[in-house]
């Protein structure tokens, strides 16, 4: 035998067992003749035809065989014909669901869209009427089920499949789609308190005889919230296996019923949570997935916004300071050719023309702050080249000399911290600027001993750190830009001897 | 002509903004020492032009040269002026914020560069300082530019020069012009040039500022270390 067919051979013996497993289960809440309350096998077969393909039928008869053969020696009342159409009206249901699934939901549904699990409800209702109408056909043929009886017995079946597929199709189908990723989601503290709590209240829910199934909800309400389709799925699969196994025992609220209402309570019991969790749980994905988007949109929004800057800064660069620079050199040539002319430096020519001289000087000096401010990022060549960049920005005729000082190889810090203590840096500058009337000022980065010291010193008029200055000064920015980064500020100042604003961060490990 | 070119400065004007081109050409040819031969909007343009002025014997000697062009940056034109023509000096024309240009434009053999923000006064010197064979030097950018000559892999070329061309070198990295050279050393100017003309070529380097420093590295002369004055 070649490969593939014996992987085949295997795929389909293995499906086989697993449809026959799952009917195992479902037998042990049978109260009428071939009819459970429970029918597990659907569900899986449907899964199994979905996820793999249609070509995967012969596991599904493989299983089928099993259980009626087995069905057909212990119970001699039940004739072959009828056995034979049951069994193909089962085999329609599977066939039947899986195509109707996959034309509705598309393939790999995850069962975390609104679509996905509404798509499901329709394919598997349809595919279970097939099953229990050519089954109860098949059962008052072969005079098992009195004609009386058919319609009990039809409803018994349908929500037999449909509560059954409700539990095992979705299970199936959500952890199929990454089962590591649903695991280790499920593998922490709380992933085990939700399944005790789940397991714990659904035993509860339905070991007394007092009606408080509802008492399950909370716990899959909890699972649905925090741990996506694979977890709620899990959960109500829990619900499920408790119920059943519970009121097998004939004790809950359940068991002191007649067995049609027995059946028909569990049924409703199973299918209710199933279908109220599960749209709980995509409605929770879609919420999740929205805020994703939101989020993403804010991410783009924001960097085109940084993209608009830079465009902005670089026609503002091509055009007005070309243009600034071109009317530095006419000016100059003017006021030479003046001088050449012999004119007086008093006369109104002249004294227009240095305005505009000084004028042009102010407004370049203007335009490369500007520029600087609409290029962000300013740290991306490291915090030494940042502050030498801003010093130059920052540079006028009437202002103090500013001269920074750092070492050349970037430092041992994230880009973060660089960009915190650049601002920092350039808080303390513009104090400088603003407040000091300082003729120079010092900016000095230092690596030592694993820490990165920033150091802005002005021999301004100083102030009084301890006075306050609420609002003012953004010392309270700065402050709380340092202790966000971990590091140290401190202020010395006393008026007339200058301000001294220093920083100290720890040097970040393994970065060099 | 000849007369000219003996007492003024010949400059080439490259710069892609024709206002900038203007503005410059007014400027420059206002000083009675500088006189302005021709002008390109490209580096293109500018490596033609300079082959029609070669070939007519009136080849600029100071090239002022924007540095973001199309087509043929002001880089790479560098590069190329200073390989066909050895005496042509190029003085980088950037602007606020093109920290990284300045470095190429350097490595690629300019002598000096000027800011777009710089005074009209500074653009006058800078021509000047470039024909006097002198260097201008930001100690920030010499760091820069040492550390991308080290990764130049050679086998050792000081065995090559001369002992006079190391004398020459080592006036060269004090930043002497060649006139100073010429002076200290009892030769003419031409002389100078050329003796530097040829330790460029021995030491495949492209310009002045680049053989001063491989003078630094080598311990031929001693630096001061600077800092980043605004």
């Amino acid at each position: 035998m070649r490969w593939p067919s014996l992987r085949f051979a295997a795929g389909v013996v293995l499906l086989g067992a697993a449809y026959y497993g799952a009917a195992k289960l479902g037998q042990t809440l049978r109260y009428t003749a071939s009819v459970s309350a429970i029918w597990p096998p659907a569900g899986l077969g449907i899964a199994a035809l979905y996820l793999w393909g249609v070509r995967w039928w012969p596991g599904v008869l493989l299983g089928e065989l099993a259980v009626n053969g087995e069905l057909l020696l212990d119970n001699s009342m039940i004739p072959v014909g009828s056995l034979l159409g049951q069994q193909a009206g089962n085999m329609a249901e599977i066939i039947v669901g899986a195509l109707l699934l996959r034309q509705l939901i598309g393939p790999n549904a995850g069962m975390d869209r609104v679509e996905h699990v509404g798509g499901m409800l329709v394919a598997l209702g349809t595919a279970t009427a097939i099953s229990a109408t050519v089954g109860t056909i098949s059962m008052v043929a072969g005079d098992v089920v009195d004609e009386s009886d058919a319609a009990v017995f039809w409803r018994t079946w349908w929500l037999g499949d449909t509560s059954g597929g409700l539990v095992v199709l979705p299970l199936l189908l959500a952890w199929a789609q990454d089962p590591m990723r649903a695991w280790r989601r499920i593998r922490t503290w709380e992933g085990a308190a939700v399944i005790g709590g789940v397991t714990a209240l659904g035993v509860v829910a339905v070991s007394t005889e007092e009606p408080i199934t509802y008492m399950v909800f909370p716990a899959l309400i909890w699972a649905a919230f925090r741990f996506g389709p694979a977890g709620a799925t899990l959960s109500i699969a829990i619900t499920a296996g408790v119920a059943i196994g519970v009121t097998a025992h004939d004790v809950g609220p359940f068991s002191q019923q007649t067995i049609d209402h027995r059946t028909l309570s569990t049924q409703l019991y199973i299918g209710v949570a199933a279908i109220t969790t599960l749209f709980l749980t995509v409605v929770v994905s879609e919420r999740e997935r929205s805020s994703r988007a939101l989020a993403e949109a804010h991410r783009t929004e924001g960097e085109r916004a940084v993209e608009e800057r830079r465009r902005i800064a670089r026609d503002l660069h091509d055009s007005v300071s070309q243009a600034l620079f071109s009317t530095v050199l006419h000016t100059r040539t003017a006021q030479k050719a003046l001088v050449q002319e012999g004119a007086t430096p008093s006369g109104r020519v002249a004294r227009s023309l240095a305005a505009i001289a000084d004028l042009t000087k102010r407004v370049q000096s203007e335009m490369r702050g500007l520029i600087f401010e609409l290029r962000s990022e300013p740290v991306h060549d490291g915090l030494v080249a940042a502050l030498a960049e801003h010093a130059t920005a920052l540079r006028a005729s009437d202002g103090p000399t500013i001269d920074v000082r750092g070492p050349g190889p970037r430092l041992a810090l994230s880009q973060r911290v660089e960009s915190q203590l650049f601002a920092i840096a350039r808080e303390a500058l513009a104090n400088v600027l603003k407040h000091a009337a300082a003729t120079t000022a010092q900016v000095r980065v230092d690596a030592v001993d694993g820490q990165v010291v920033v150091e802005v010193r002005d021999d301004g008029r100083g102030f009084n750190p301890s006075a306050g200055h609420p609002g003012h000064y953004g010392l309270e920015s700065m402050h709380s830009r340092a202790s966000e980064i971990g590091g140290q500020l401190t202020i010395a100042s006393a008026p007339g001897r200058g301000t001294v604003v220093r920083v100290q961060v720890p040097a970040e490990d393994g970065t060099g | 002509m000849e007369d000219a070119s003996q007492d003024t400065i010949g400059v080439l004007v490259v710069d892609d903004h024709e206002v900038v081109r203007r503005g410059l050409l007014a400027f420059l040819d206002g000083e009675p020492d500088i006189d302005v031969l021709g002008q390109a909007s490209s580096g293109r343009e500018a490596l033609e032009l300079l082959a029609s002025m070669d070939n007519e014997g009136r080849r600029p000697d100071v090239i002022v040269m924007d540095l973001q062009m199309a087509p043929l940056d002001g880089i790479e034109s560098t590069r190329q002026v200073r390989a066909l023509y050895e005496d042509i000096e190029v003085v980088a024309l950037t602007s606020f914020g093109e920290q990284e240009r300045v470095h190429a434009a350097l490595e690629a053999g300019a002598s000096g560069y000027l800011l777009k923000d710089s005074d009209a006064d500074d653009v006058a010197a800078a021509v000047r300082a470039a024909h006097r064979g002198e260097l201008q030097l930001d100690p920030g950018i010499a760091r820069r530019l040492m550390s991308s000559l080290r990764q130049r892999p050679g086998d050792d070329p000081t065995s090559e020069l001369t002992s006079r061309e190391l004398d020459v070198l080592r006036l060269v990295a004090a930043g002497k012009p060649n006139k100073q050279i010429a002076t200290e050393l009892a030769i003419s100017e031409r002389t100078a040039r050329t003796h530097v003309s040829r330790i460029l070529r021995k030491l495949r380097l492209s310009s002045r500022t680049q053989a001063a420093l491989w003078a630094v590295r080598e311990g031929l002369v001693e630096v001061e270390p600077g800092s980043h004055q605004t």
